[in-house]
């Protein structure tokens, strides 16, 4: 198996378990956030993966705006769960649910 | 050396995975975002043994700035006017740790970049064969990249510093029985 191949499956595992961590999470916003996190990296190092497969920089420039996007939403969702977090208990996605129909 | 690449490969591949296996499975979320940043710096790991060391380098710093903006944003959020700080220092052993992390990552990317030979270099390969003129047809990523970047940073003080998201008492609401547009639509019809 080539580095290349070894990569994708790394990386389609990390996917997958990103997936399933952001279906499971149902009540903390937190280990939604982190799945996200999970997905994206996934995404991030298959970008890479397939940049040394196809000898092609346009992957590497693709798995950086995975990760800016990956940072972006960490500050987002992390200072508005902060910010929830100031004056409730919890940020359990229960609780937030104003929102929700 | 093909032998020493694949056994840090499978090393920082079980590093990855097994820290995501654990940011599912722990019920602790601090200890959980330890192991987040331990698998996104196995992620960087790879990268560089894939031979994009800039890349590496690009995640290990974002990761270390997004965490120093978190550490801030929570020393605002748990220290300032009517916050609760009393379960807030149990939280820095593991932020420390996560620093930690972050830093010996970085440490290790120098001596990587110090010290060629020891990882696949990127050769021919990527950014490195890459030409100023080259570069200049990706502007638009670029651009795109810093418009996220400004989007969240602009978002995240918005957030912050408004107070009207602060005082919003999520408690008030039951599940199903809050600001709910059908009931509100109902409630019309009723009047009516």
């Amino acid at each position: 198996m080539t580095l290349m191949a070894a990569c994708l499956v790394v990386s389609s595992c990390l996917f997958a378990l990103g997936i399933v961590g952001a279906l499971l999470a149902r009540s903390s916003a937190l280990a939604l956030m982190m799945s996200v996190q999970l997905v994206l990296l996934g995404a991030g190092l298959n970008f890479a993966a397939f940049a040394v497969g196809r000898d092609d920089p346009t992957g590497i420039v693709l798995a950086v705006l995975a990760f800016v996007v990956a940072f972006a939403q960490v500050l987002l969702f992390g200072a508005l769960l902060f910010a929830v977090l100031r004056n409730n208990d919890s940020v359990s996605l229960r609780v937030i649910n104003i929102l929700r129909d | 050396m093909a032998a020493l690449n694949s056994a840090l490969f499978i090393a920082f591949a079980a590093c990855l995975l097994g820290g995501a296996v654990a940011v599912l499975l722990l019920r602790d979320m601090v200890r959980a975002a330890l192991f987040l940043v331990l698998a996104a710096l196995s992620c960087a790991a790879l990268c560089a043994l894939l031979g994009h060391q800039y890349l590496a380098l690009f995640l290990v710093l974002g990761y270390a700035c997004t965490t120093l903006a978190m550490l801030g944003l929570s020393a605002l959020c748990f220290t300032g006017n009517g916050g609760d700080d009393t379960h807030a220092p149990a939280y820095w052993r593991p932020a420390a740790a996560v620093v930690g992390l972050i830093v010996a990552a970085e440490v290790m990317l120098l001596v990587v970049f110090g010290d060629q030979p020891a990882i696949q270099p990127a050769s021919s390969r990527s950014i490195a064969k890459l030409s100023a003129g080259q570069l200049v047809q990706y502007w638009p990523q670029a651009l795109l990249a810093g418009l996220v970047v400004l989007t969240g940073l602009v978002g995240a003080a918005v957030i912050a510093f408004r107070q009207d998201v602060a005082e919003m008492d999520f408690n008030a609401y039951e599940p199903n029985e809050g600001l709910v547009l059908r009931d509100v639509a109902r409630s019309g019809a009723d009047a009516q």
